[in-house]
């Protein structure tokens, strides 16, 4: 997967337009994922994510590979929707109609586990008071977080990515759990499985 | 151990690379102590929460949008440069810019391919001044095939090569034109994971705003007038259209007594973050483009535009009739690709004027307001 990633931004950068669409197909996805996650707001999140590939595109010879291209990307698009929440002052606050589109369609993809409807309802309740507390979470906490829990990136990656040893970063997401669930407030109940 | 001990290996516990002896303590004190055991109960489901799969359904054409705003991207090249462009041309004035984008759509009574009645007919906004030249080299700008993108470009295209005085490219611009740096835009010379590029403060136009310029005749209306040769307007013009994309490919067109604006607009199209928070929207010294309709189809699919990128509606006129809209921050080409994507409109060029019109069905002929591509050549 990174190997052809890696492949399409040599060609990217050799002027091969399409390989940059390939490379924002392959990972559109998680990258608006990821910016809904942050901002709670479904067309927010297709602006910024739109931000991060182009800002992708534009210093893609600053990318040197020392880490998968998918992390680089997944940070800078981190960075884009904190400045915009920043810029914004106040957590995006979530409308019915972030979750579904114009048509009435689903617009957010949940796997079918099998919840009955309170369960799904409490699924919901648990995933945006928790897009709210990591809004409030300092910001050494809130990006290991994201790049740890929220988009998968491994341990060793991400110590490559901030430049800190591997203990440091485990130490950092235990610490940094421990701070979302205080910052959760009240909310925390509604992790008590 | 104590408390503080066994939530600090919460983490190890989870991932299970707690060694045989510490998994052991953790089980003691957890069953020992209620606080720490409702605090992992938390744990383990704020984590369960934080990595769901939740994923976002992702827009049609998401990907072929951040292509097309890259795609006039090239890394390494120097930026064109108001002082470049003053030296070399060396005609350029000093006051406020206007952009004005007239669109205007030649509906007539015909029906859409859905079947559905066109609004009653529109006025067509009449062209200015003469068509942006051909590059010298005579080819045309890059070409995306199949997409409205594609239709634009050929509309504007086919209009090119008609002997003008040739004006380059984007791509083709004489090497002087691009000596002079820009101020710094932005700040994606430094890393982009930790300096993310920050929006761009547009400095209002110094002075007052220009009045328009005379309005040379069109070239599409039946009874054309002769078009206005000015060199001067047209190379403040060339020049101006230089610095926010060129000729080729570029979808709106622009008088202008200065290039001050066109240079921000080009700061504004470099910059990605350009979204200016939303209390400067309403600033009326900010740069923004006025787009002028005319009938409710066409606000119709401005609202489908407005929801889908970049392009922010801060004001608006009546639905019926005449709708002004001032679009903060948004690249006048973007928002007239995706009208032509999605609304089957055809975009062409009379004079110095974009047109949007609606496709004729086939079989049906345009009424005298639609405007074919070889109706913006020069009367012989």
């Amino acid at each position: 997967m990174a190997g052809k990633d890696a492949e399409l931004v040599r060609r990217t950068l050799g002027g091969d337009l399409s390989a940059f669409d390939e490379l924002v197909r392959r990972n559109e996805r998680r990258v608006v994922s990821l910016a809904y996650r942050l901002t709670g707001d479904r067309d927010l999140s297709h602006d910024l994510a739109q931000e991060a590939f182009v800002s992708a595109y534009r210093n893609l010879r600053k990318f040197r590979g020392a880490s998968a291209f998918s992390t680089w990307l997944y940070r800078i698009t981190y960075n884009v929707c904190i400045d915009e929440m920043h810029r914004r002052g106040r957590a995006a606050e979530r409308s019915i109609d972030s979750f579904y589109g114009g048509d009435g369609t689903a617009a957010l993809e949940i796997p079918d586990t099998g919840d009955t409807p309170e369960e799904a309802a409490t699924r919901s309740e648990r995933t945006e008071a928790v897009r709210q507390a990591v809004a409030r979470l300092p910001e050494h906490y809130r990006e290991v977080l994201v790049l740890y829990d929220i988009q998968g990136i491994p341990y060793e990656e991400i110590a490559g990515l901030l430049g800190c040893p591997l203990g440091t970063i485990k130490s950092r997401i235990n610490r940094a759990r421990m701070a979302l669930l205080d910052a959760l407030g009240p909310d925390v109940e509604l992790f008590a499985k | 151990m104590e408390c503080g001990d066994c939530t600090e290996r919460f983490a190890d516990w989870l991932d299970g690379s707690l060694d045989g002896e510490q998994t052991r303590r953790m089980a003691v004190h957890l069953e020992r102590c209620p606080a720490c055991r409702l605090r992992w109960a938390q744990y383990q489901g704020l984590v369960e929460t934080l990595r769901a799969p939740i994923t976002v359904e992702v827009r049609p054409g998401f990907a072929d949008q951040v292509v097309a705003r890259v795609s006039s991207h090239r890394w390494g090249e120097p930026r064109r440069g108001l002082s470049a462009l003053v030296i070399a041309h060396g005609r350029l004035a000093a006051a406020a810019a206007v952009i004005v984008v007239g669109l205007a759509a030649g509906l007539h009574l015909s029906h859409r391919p859905s079947g559905r009645p066109l609004d009653r007919p529109l006025a067509v906004a009449t062209g200015t001044a003469e068509l942006p030249a051909p590059p010298p080299d005579g080819t045309a700008g890059p070409v995306e095939p199949s997409t409205p993108l594609d239709r634009i470009v050929r509309s504007s295209s086919s209009t090119a090569g008609n002997g003008r005085s040739p004006s380059p490219s984007p791509e083709t611009v004489a090497p002087q034109a691009r000596t002079a740096p820009l101020p710094p835009a932005n700040r994606d010379t430094g890393d982009p994971l930790r300096h993310p590029v920050a929006p761009t403060e547009v400095a209002p136009s110094p002075g007052s705003v220009a009045p328009p310029p005379t309005p040379s005749p069109s070239l599409s209306a039946p009874d054309a007038q002769p078009r206005d040769r000015s060199d001067s307007a047209a190379e403040r013009r060339r020049a101006a259209m230089n610095l926010i994309g060129g000729s080729e490919g570029m979808y709106t067109s622009f008088s202008t007594e200065s290039i001050e604006s066109a240079r921000a607009r080009q700061m504004i199209r470099e910059n990605p973050y350009s979204n200016a928070a939303p209390e400067k929207w309403s600033d009326p010294s900010r740069t923004h483009y006025n787009f002028e309709f005319r009938g409710t189809r066409l606000s119709t699919a401005l609202d489908s535009v407005a929801k889908t990128g970049n392009i922010r509606i801060i004001t608006r006129g009546p639905m019926n009739g005449n709708v002004t809209l001032n679009i903060q921050n948004a690249r006048p080409e973007v928002a007239l690709e995706r009208i032509a994507s999605i609304a089957n409109l055809r975009v062409s060029q009379r004079g110095s004027t974009y047109v949007v019109e609606q496709e004729p069905v086939r079989g049906e002929s345009s009424d005298s307001h639609a405007t074919r591509p070889d109706d913006t050549r020069p009367p012989q």
